[in-house]
Parts: C-alpha cells; sequence; structure tokens
C-alpha cells in the first residue's frame, strides 16, 4: 500500500525560486526512507507540503490514497493528527515539564484524561526517558530534548513520522541513539521519512535514499548509502 | 480528577508567564478607555451647556403703543401660526414697567422718568434658535422698515451669530478629540494584544504542528483578549466613577447654579454617565476579543 504518493509535484516560492521541480515519488506503508541532498536541495519543502504548511505550485499529493492538495483549511489538523513531525530544533515549549510536553499534544487534539495518564508514560518509555518526566527542557541534554519532541510526535501512534534533521544538532553518538528509536518506531509499522545530510547515519543503516539536488531527484536506491 | 487539575494548572502557569503581556495590555485598555470616557462627559457637558445657551436666544418684538387691538391680535395669530416658534409671551406696558423697576431698585433713573416710557412685547422663543433672524426678517417690509404696530425687534444680532459659529467650532472640535482618541484606542490596543499573541506564536506553532483544531488554538488568545479588554475597561469604568464622583459632579454643580443647565452628563436626566460607562466596558470586550481575532489571523487560517 502506497502510503505517501508525489505525482508531478512542483514548488515554486515566490520570489521564483523553484524548490521542487516536478518530483514524482511514492513510498510504501512501513518504510524508511532516508532524503538526502545539500541546504537548500528541497528536502524541508517536502515535508512541509506534506504537513501543508505550504501549498504546492502544481502536481499533486496523496497520503494513503487521499489526494491532499485541495483539503479544506479546517480539514488540516486532521491530517496532521497523522502525520508526526520531529525538528531539528525539537520545538519543545520551555515552561512544560517532559511529560507535560508530550501530554500537550494528546490534551490539545481533545483525548481523555485516563488516555493521557496511560499513553504518555508509554511513550516516554519507548524513547527511554521514563525517568525524567519531571525535567523542564533546559535540563535535558539536546539528545533527550530529541526524544521528548520525538516521543511527543508519536504518541497518538500516527501512520507516519516525518524528521527533518532530527540529528542537526547533535553529535554523532547522541545521533545513534536518536536513530535506534526512530527505528524502532519503524518496525511497529510507521513509515519514516527523515531529511538529512548526515552521512555516517545514512550509511550505517543502509534503507532507501532519495537523493535531492537544486529540487529534483538524482538517485533512488533500494538500500543505499549517502552517496560519494 | 486529571484534566481540571491539568487545565488549572495550564491556566495558573500560563497567566505566570504571560503576566507582563497581559499586564501591559490591561493598563493600557484601562487608561486610553479613561481618557476616552473622560473626554465624552466633556464634550457632552460641553454640547449641553451650549445647547443651553442655545436655546436662551430669543427674540422681542415692540410694538407702538397706539397700535390697535385688532392688528395686535393679528400679529399674535402670525406669530403663534409659524412653526419655529416655541413659545410667545405678551408683556404689556404696565409689566414692562414693573419690570424695570425691579430690575433698577434705588437708582436715579426712576426719579428722572416721567410716565411710561416703555412699550409692550412679545417675547418669542424658538424651536430652532438658528432661524431667529430669519423669523426676525418677517416683521420688516421690502425695503428693510418695520411693518405697521411695530416698533423694534431685537435679538442681539451680532451676539447670536458670534454664538452659532463658536458653538459649531466647538462641537466640531469635540468630535474631532473623541475620534481621535478612539482610534488611538484602537490602534494602541490592537498593537498591545498583537504583541502578546506574537509573544507566544511558539505555542500556537507547537499546538498545530501536533494536530490541534484551529478553535481549539484561537479559543483561548479570543477568551485572553476580552478577558485583558474586559478587565482593563473595569478599571477605567471605576477610575472614571470615582472622578466623576467627587470632581466632575462638582463642576455640574457650579454650572448647574450659574447657567441653569439641564442637560449634563451626571447630574442631567439622561443619566448619560451610566450609558458611558456601559459603552466602555462593551467598547473594551469588544476591542479585546476583535484585536485578538485580527491578529490570530496571522498565525492560524481559517
Amino acid at each position: 500500500m502506497k502510503m505517501i504518493e508525489f505525482k508531478n509535484v512542483s514548488k515554486i516560492y515566490e520570489n521564483d525560486t523553484a524548490a521542487l521541480k516536478n518530483i514524482s515519488l511514492s513510498i510504501e506503508k512501513g518504510e524508511f526512507l532516508f532524503m538526502v541532498g545539500p541546504s537548500g536541495s528541497g528536502k524541508s519543502t517536502f515535508i512541509k507540503l506534506l504537513i501543508k504548511e505550504i501549498e504546492e505550485t502544481s502536481g499533486s499529493i496523496f497520503i494513503a490514497g487521499r489526494n491532499i492538495c485541495n483539503l479544506k483549511n479546517s480539514r488540516i489538523p486532521q491530517l496532521r493528527r497523522n502525520i508526526g513531525c520531529v525538528f531539528q530544533d525539537f520545538k519543545l515549549l520551555p515552561n512544560k515539564t517532559a511529560f507535560e510536553n508530550v501530554a500537550f499534544a494528546l490534551e490539545v487534539i481533545g483525548r481523555p484524561g485516563y488516555e493521557v495518564k496511560v499513553q504518555v508514560p508509554q511513550v516516554l518509555k519507548l524513547v527511554g526517558l521514563h525517568n525524567r518526566e519531571r525535567s523542564y527542557p533546559h535540563q535535558l541534554s539536546g539528545g533527550e530534548q530529541q526524544r521528548i519532541s520525538i516521543a511527543r510526535a508519536f504518541v497518538n501512534r500516527p501512520p507516519i513520522l516525518l524528521a527533518d534533521e532530527p540529528t542537526g544538532n547533535l553529535d554523532p553518538a547522541t545521533s545513534e541513539g536518536i536513530m535506534k528509536i526512530l527505528s524502532r518506531i519503524n518496525l511497529i509499522g510507521t513509515t519514516v521519512v527523515m531529511a538529512t545530510h548526515d552521512r555516517s547515519i545514512v550509511n550505517s543503516m543502509r534503507r532507501r535514499v532519495v537523493e535531492l539536488e537544486e529540487g529534483e531527484i538524482i538517485r533512488d536506491q533500494k538500500r543505499g548509502v549517502y552517496g560519494d | 480528577m486529571f484534566r481540571p487539575r491539568y487545565y488549572f494548572s495550564e491556566t495558573f502557569v500560563s497567566f505566570k508567564r504571560n503576566f507582563l503581556m497581559a499586564f501591559t495590555a490591561i493598563t493600557t485598555v484601562a487608561i486610553t478607555l479613561f481618557i476616552v470616557g473622560f473626554f465624552a462627559v466633556l464634550v457632552y457637558d460641553i454640547q449641553g451647556i451650549i445647547n443651553s445657551i442655545r436655546g436662551q436666544v430669543e427674540l422681542a418684538v415692540y410694538l407702538e403703543d397706539n397700535i390697535t387691538a385688532e392688528l395686535k391680535q393679528y400679529i399674535e395669530d402670525e406669530i403663534l401660526s409659524w412653526e419655529e416658534t416655541g413659545s410667545i409671551a405678551y408683556v404689556s406696558k404696565e409689566q414692562a414697567l414693573e419690570q424695570f423697576k425691579q430690575q433698577n431698585e434705588g437708582s436715579d433713573i426712576l426719579k428722572e422718568m416721567q410716565g411710561n416710557p416703555l412699550p409692550a412685547s412679545y417675547e418669542i422663543t424658538l424651536n430652532d434658535p438658528e432661524k431667529v433672524e430669519l423669523v426676525a426678517l418677517r416683521f420688516m417690509d421690502k425695503d428693510g422698515n418695520y411693518i405697521e404696530g411695530i416698533n423694534d425687534v431685537v435679538y442681539g444680532q451680532t451676539y447670536v451669530r458670534r454664538l452659532f459659529s463658536i458653538t459649531a467650532i466647538i462641537g466640531t472640535i469635540g468630535l474631532l478629540i473623541i475620534v481621535v482618541l478612539l482610534l488611538a484606542t484602537i490602534v494602541l490596543i490592537f498593537n498591545t494584544i498583537r504583541l502578546s499573541i506574537y509573544a507566544r506564536r511558539k505555542e500556537i506553532e507547537v499546538m498545530k504542528l501536533v494536530g490541534a483544531s484551529n478553535w481549539f488554538v484561537r479559543m483561548p488568545f479570543l477568551f485572553e483578549g476580552f478577558f485583558e479588554g474586559f478587565f482593563g475597561s473595569t478599571i477605567s469604568v471605576v477610575l472614571l466613577y470615582f472622578l466623576s464622583r467627587f470632581l466632575l459632579i462638582r463642576g455640574e454643580r457650579v454650572i448647574v447654579d450659574t447657567m441653569r443647565v439641564k442637560d449634563l452628563a451626571i447630574l442631567g436626566s439622561g443619566n448619560i454617565i451610566i450609558y458611558i460607562y456601559a459603552g466602555i466596558l462593551v467598547l473594551g470586550g469588544l476591542l479585546g476579543i476583535i484585536s485578538s481575532a485580527i491578529a490570530l489571523r496571522r498565525y492560524v487560517k481559517t
């Protein structure tokens, strides 16, 4: 089953720079995909299009077989509940504890309290931070903060997890820990798309690699490496 | 069990963190609306004084001593038939003399007066004081002479003309001040609330990221905007109440005692001050909620 499908998608920003040029790509359910390429190659644009933070200029995007291009604005939140997102800068709320940050994701989509009480410790355990749930982001290391943000992205079990340079601010050892968590989430059946330019991570994982350059796909390998 | 506690702590934490922004917004609303309210009272009172002075403009039509009863009756009927006429009072020669004596009691002028040189007159007040010149002209023929039976028509010609131009200017200035103040208030409140939302944009970003519905994101901010506007305007009403209770009302008392002005914001029968209070409260709440809604459009698409 195709989880994500791009059909001839182009994105041209207002200043006439083409971020994506006629991209066609499909990602199967449960796949783990690296999107590699230099800065400005269109990796982030790809992710922003999926969560409809920006609109495509042309082409169509399907998620689980549904065209999301003419989705009404009021339906976008529903879409985002099915896509977990992890970013390089974590985007944690500084005044909330680890537990509260994760719980927030459930609270704002109106999940009942008992569910929050069960789900949050579970997912914190999954990322290995069940003993730090009372800590605030500033009391945690970068790797721990990123694990909290993964927990938040995954707490309502979305079928898709997008990660935009999740290891961009982390050292190699910590990055390895993050990759283990993402692999674990992928093993449960979640489709994971990770944009990165971390060579060693891509090379060690041996997953599907799609390479972008100036908005075009120049390589798509089943068990690829970062490149030459 | 869990949720109420969560929301309680959530509200508490949010208030603590955003205290400075909320405080700024509330004081901005309080001060600006207080000034607006103060000027509303002032402008209303000035307008009341002006109207009262304008209402005092009247026309005295002096009759010839030898006027026939028929002609007098004819003139009276004529005056009564005009729609501009508010009221008409006849002052006979005797009454005029009596009034004159009262006004000049103890003066030498009374001793030197022989007989009764004072004419009888009609005193006319007008529904629309600005028509006074038009009415006065009706007592003249084409050549500018008074018609038969009329000796003189007096209404303080130059004084009235000047009064009307001054009242027009004061009215316009008062209105202008209120409009400018209101605009300044709207801009100030809008900017303050926009800043307080800007300060929390990260929270909005995260909410949207995890799929909070647009209304879920918007609601707390709209509520907060309304609360800040309403709370601020409540403070300004309290301030205005004390100001009017202890200061403005004294000024109005002086105006009533010296000028017999009836229509004032606080002492007047219309209870205008209540409407000003209510207007400020409604304006505060509305401005808060509308400012929030507009400021949110940047972060939350509909």
